[in-house]
């Protein structure tokens, strides 16, 4: 799937974050701490661009039978992996949009609406984004609510440094860890979490 | 406590009509006389039969078919019709995940904006099982020789008898038709699968083959209906005699496409759970085709547990059902072609403009 | 200097008040820095100088420092979590500022008032946030410390990271009295050496040694190193003159210029109150004394009366006691006393030349002696001879002055007494009555100060004390010596840590009111090396590198 191909459509938002709902039976699934970007059109045309919070298989009966038979048929597993239209919910924290004057990690004007397409976003719009300024769209990482904030930003970094090291910009890992040690100079228990889970997603820099 | 008593007089009268070798034919005597009487005709099985379930010890391809429609809505900005019809191929034993095939039809927008009256639900239900008995027959077209082939619908075979009869419905009748000529052909284990059905058809007969001579026939066994009747009858995993149906549009079809049933208590011990099963003739007349599916159907109704309906008919339904939010994004996607042509919806006739985008689109 | 040559950046500043000195976070390594580092700060078109006099290790969270996370997180993100997290602290004694303007070619620059400073003043003010702080540079150090190679200027050393040479100022050194401190073997005679060969030399004064250990004149073997080094005679001989005290004494087997014998008539009534200790006189010695002094003249009063005889009768101590109406006992036990100091054998009755005299000429005239105290190393003949010599001395260089600023006469040499083990004559005690105490305070103006050298300075007067301008100080372990040398002076809560740090030798802390800025520095070797560069005039003054020297790149 390319980045023009919605994979979701937004079911609520607020100013911070929205929900997409999303089927499995599409066959590419966002990845956690991946990047998307969500066009929203209106008195001004701008784009949202946010980050896979939380992946949740939605509450469904079915599946619920059938996980508690002795014995299913493999079909029947194969089935359910491969073929059932489980929606699946995804949370979508804003990092910050993009009008006719470039990049701001400052969070969207307004909410998108509810159905509005999202798309992943591409290698290059990744670097772009995260190069912009100086990583003030960490804020929003950080102040999230019931987001695993080290295992985002483990992930966030490691794919945002193989977009970045695809531009050449090979300081951008460093800087982007000095900056949350900066951030987080404070939270000494936070800190240690977000640069373990960084450890363990063996990031080069 | 009347329930009690007057199903144990049901079952009484079934076993002793089954006792008495003369009664299929007194039977046919009584129904010549009540063409249109929807009821059970005994067939070569004695209508008491009990059949445990067969052991199951063959591959079988099983094919499951259902529809959704969207009823057109005034109220929308775009109004449409859609059809959306699954067919989802199960092999067992296979491993494989099996397949799905949708085919999702947009209806004519001439057909129910309002100049030319509008087409009612009942017109687009019946569109939409014969849009799934074709895509079921394409279906099984496809299949491997070898192997015998299941192909499930939910719900009756018989096509649902419509009150008033209008221009062009007979022209779906014949599709209907040649759809299950095709399967006929192929000789497709077809059956119409009917959960915790509400019919009395096995009762009613009953209840006519005590009619005396010019009696009117009453409801004697009232509330008793066929799933409590076979609920008493049938241990779990078992199956009934295969029945006749009595109806006038089972009359009018082929022969060979008549419709026959049998009941099935796919429950447990502590629970019976009937469900009834139709098939036409040509699965009738095979008792080793009405062993597979009773097999077959069995193993499907135990994948769920505590929820006793064939795994396959379930995931058919949820493939072929639209949701709210699909039906929406098929009408902003109509939307935005609107935008695209610079069609203001305020202009002139919207019908024209949704006429000129479906000739596009298909 | 207003180039760029700021070198590196060493940290900023965090924080701090006049008071209590600034708070710098160090953004180089830790060992960047020493305590008693000198480094500026540029901020708003001042420099601000200072020392540090802190340095801390502290976390932005103490966990960060407690907890090994490197271990776990890995190098890479420990390095980096701990050159944020971890860090160190340096606390700056802010001493002086300078306005410099802003850096030609800037825009600051041409709206500038072009207002500065031409020399260095106290700091009254403070640098902001975040001033970079950097180690002073060898200009930096020149700015405040002078150009070593200028005439009046003397490389005393160099600081201690960077080895940039360290000067006094040998006219300043002159017009106060300085001391020279530090516990047994931490450099003084070496370093006053050097200072004493640089005054020789640039002929800013002339110096008087009173060289009880024999030391100064023809050099001395290094205990440590067994290396001999020269003396100042051995290297300056047309400008030093070596004196002996005691006919025919040799000095390491080498003869003096000249001897110093004393007449009788020399000594004075205060010379032996002076003596009170040493001799263990009675209270009544005063008394007697002045008696005396009635009786016989004060020039004759000491050979008259040692020529009385005991016991009774004409010319007897008893009868010249009951003639003067004093104790004839007493009497009787100050003359017994007294013959320790007639038995000393450089006092005779009549000396073949007045080698007073000479000592005076040969100093007016503007060549240095030093005096050698031979075999005499009493207490005793140090305290006689050094205050009947300085008393002489400081009544010619009084005359002289007068003659100077009243009647046109020549301008007086200036004159530098350097004074070893000091506190003998410059306790609290003794200070009343030798001549010492009195030059120390007074005698500037007459241009005669003093050089002391010391181990003990706590056991020096404190109002001697405080007239020292220029205090150079070893390492010194005691507290009591430790408060004395900064007696008087501010910011003694910093410095005395670093004091009681030095290098036990060859690192000095220069201090006090005759110096810009306290600043530790490694002590000049007195060697070869010195005697060229500074007979050689050799420029520019080199010195071993300890360390390289990164503010300049090579
Ligand atoms: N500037 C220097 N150059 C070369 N050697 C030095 C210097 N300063 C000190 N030393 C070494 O240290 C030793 C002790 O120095 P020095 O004799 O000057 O100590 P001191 O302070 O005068 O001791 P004391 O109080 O016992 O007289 C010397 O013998 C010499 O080896
Ligand atoms: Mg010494």
């Amino acid at each position: 799937m390319n980045s023009e191909n919605p994979f979701g459509r937004i079911i609520s938002a607020n100013s911070r974050e929205c929900v997409v709902a999303y089927r499995t039976s599409e066959q590419e699934i966002p990845r956690f701490g991946s990047m998307v970007h969500i066009p929203v059109q209106g008195a001004q045309d701008f784009e949202i661009y946010g980050l896979v919070t939380d992946i949740q298989i939605e509450e469904d009966g079915f599946l619920r039978q059938l996980a508690t038979a002795d014995t299913l048929p493999a079909e029947v597993l194969a089935d359910n992996r491969v073929n059932r239209n489980v929606p699946i919910v995804l949370r979508i924290l804003f990092l910050g949009c993009r009008d006719e004057n470039g990049d701001s990690h400052l969070l969207p004007p307004t909410p998108p609406l509810t159905l509005t397409a999202i798309f992943r976003c591409n290698s290059s719009e990744i670097a772009h984004f995260t190069a912009h300024g100086n990583f003030g769209y960490f804020r929003h990482i950080l102040n999230a609510v019931n987001a695993p904030a080290a295992e985002l930003f483990a992930v966030h970094i490691r794919l945002t440094s193989i977009a970045q090291n695809a531009k050449h910009n090979e300081g951008w890992t460093r800087a982007a860890v000095e900056e949350l040690i900066t951030l987080l100079q404070d939270d000494y228990a936070g800190l240690t979490a977000i640069l373990g889970a960084l450890g363990d997603a063996d990031i080069s820099f | 406590m009347l329930r009690e008593q007057r199903l144990r007089d049901a079952i009484e009268l079934l076993r002793s009509l089954a006792a008495d070798p003369a009664f299929p034919a007194r039977m046919q005597q009584t129904l010549g006389a009540l063409p249109s009487e929807r009821c059970a005709i005994p067939s070569n099985e004695r209508i008491d039969r009990r059949i445990p379930a067969p052991i199951l010890n063959k591959r079988l391809t099983i094919l499951a078919a259902d529809g959704s429609q969207i009823n057109p809505d005034r109220h929308d900005l775009v109004s449409i019709g859609l059809i959306n019809t699954a067919v989802i191929r199960y092999q067992t034993g296979s491993g494989v995940s099996p397949r799905i095939v949708t085919q999702t039809t947009l209806l004519d927008p001439d057909d129910f904006t309002a100049d030319r009256g509008s087409l009612t639900e009942d017109q687009i239900a019946l569109r939409r099982d014969v849009a799934e008995r074709e895509l079921l027959a394409a279906e099984a077209g496809k299949s491997d020789a070898g192997v015998p082939l299941v192909a499930l619908t939910d719900g009756p075979l018989e096509l649902f008898t419509l009150r008033q009869a209008y221009a062009g419905q007979q022209q779906y009748i014949d599709r209907y038709q040649s759809a299950l000529q095709v399967l006929f052909q192929q000789h497709v284990l077809l059956a119409g699968y009917i959960d915790r059905p509400r019919a009395d058809l096995v009762v009613r007969m009953l209840e006519l083959a005590v009619l005396r001579q010019d009696e009117t026939p009453t409801t004697t066994f009232v509330p008793v209906d066929d799933s409590l009747l076979f609920a008493g009858l049938l241990q779990a995993g078992e199956r009934s005699a295969v029945f006749g149906l009595n109806s006038r549009s089972n009359r009018e079809l082929d022969e060979a496409l008549r419709f026959s049933f049998f009941y099935l208590n796919c429950g447990d011990s502590q629970r019976p759970q009937i469900a009834r099963v139709e098939i036409p003739a040509w699965v009738a007349a095979d008792p080793e085709a009405i062993d597979l599916l009773h097999g077959c159907l069995l193993a499907q109704t135990r994948i769920t547990e505590g929820v006793p309906y064939p795994y396959i008919l379930h995931r058919a339904h949820e493939c072929a059902v639209v949701t709210l939010a699909e039906k929406e994004r098929i009408q902003n996607l109509i939307l935005r072609e609107y935008a695209a042509q610079r069609v203001t919806l305020s202009g002139e006739s919207g019908k024209q403009r949704l006429k000129t985008l479906s000739n596009r689109k298909s | 200097m207003n180039g760029n040559m700021n070198g590196q950046t060493i940290g900023y500043v965090t924080g701090g008040s006049l008071k209590e000195g600034l708070l710098a976070r160090l953004t180089a390594a830790p060992d960047a820095v020493q305590e008693g580092g000198f480094v500026v700060i540029e901020s708003g078109g001042r420099r601000f100088y200072g020392l540090v006099t802190n340095l801390r290790l502290d976390a932005s969270d103490p966990r960060f420092a407690e907890n090994r996370n490197e271990q776990r997180l890995g190098p890479r993100i420990g390095r980096l979590l701990h050159q944020q997290t971890l860090f160190t602290e340096i606390e700056i004694l802010p001493v002086l500022m300078q306005r410099v303007g802003p850096e030609p070619g800037t825009a600051e620059f041409d709206r500038h008032d072009n207002a500065i400073d031409p020399t260095p003043v106290p700091v009254k003010t403070l640098p902001a946030h975040h001033a970079p702080v950097r180690p002073a540079n060898a200009f930096d150090v020149s700015e405040i410390f002078g150009d070593p190679q200028e005439k009046t200027k003397f490389a005393i050393g160099s600081t201690r990271e960077q080895n940039h040479p360290v000067a006094i100022d040998l006219d300043k050194f002159v017009q106060r009295s300085s001391g020279i401190f530090g516990a047994t073997g931490t450099g003084k005679s070496y370093l006053t050496r050097l200072i004493l060969a640089g005054l020789i030399h640039s002929r800013q004064a002339a110096v008087l040694v009173f060289d009880m250990h024999n030391e100064y004149g023809f050099g001395d073997t290094s205990p440590d190193t067994n290396i001999r080094v020269p003396g100042l005679k051995d290297k300056l001989s047309d400008r030093v003159k070596v004196c002996a005290l005691g006919r025919g004494t040799t000095i390491d087997g080498r003869t003096p210029d000249f001897d110093l014998v004393l007449e009788q008539r020399d000594i004075l009534p205060e010379d032996i109150e002076m003596l009170t200790h040493e001799l263990n006189l009675r209270d009544t010695t005063p008394n007697t004394l002045a008696a005396l002094v009635r009786s016989f003249g004060p020039a004759n009063w000491f050979k008259n009366f040692m020529q009385l005889k005991s016991g009774e009768g004409e010319g007897s101590v008893t009868e010249w006691a009951e003639k003067a109406n004093v104790h004839a006992g007493a009497a009787e036990s100050l003359q017994n006393k007294l013959r320790r100091v007639i038995d000393r054998a450089y006092v005779v009755e009549k000396a073949p030349a007045n080698c007073i005299r000479d000592i005076i000429g040969y100093l007016k005239s503007g060549v240095s002696v030093v005096l050698s105290f031979g075999k005499y190393d009493s207490d005793l003949d140090y305290l006689l001879v050094t205050n009947i010599l300085t008393r002489q001395i400081r009544a010619a260089w009084e005359q002289q002055t007068n003659a100077f600023h009243g009647s046109g006469g020549a301008k007086p040499t200036p004159l530098v007494i350097a004074l070893e083990e000091a506190h003998k004559l410059l306790n609290r005690e003794m200070a009343a009555q030798t001549a010492f105490s009195r030059i120390a305070r007074e005698m500037r103006k007459y241009f005669v100060t003093l050089l002391v050298i010391d181990q003990r300075p706590s056991q020096i007067y404190d109002e001697v004390m405080s007239q020292l301008g220029t205090r150079i100080s070893g390492w010194l372990g005691d507290d009591a010596d430790i408060a004395a040398v900064l007696s008087g002076l501010s910011g003694r809560d910093t410095l005395r840590g670093m004091l009681s740090r030095l290098q036990p030798k060859e690192e000095v802390l220069l201090l006090g009111y005759g110096v810009p800025m306290p600043l530790p520095v490694r002590s000049r070797r007195y060697d070869d090396q010195f005697w060229k560069e500074l007979l050689k005039n050799e420029r520019p003054v080199h010195f071993e590198k300890g360390k390289p020297d990164w503010l300049f790149e090579e």
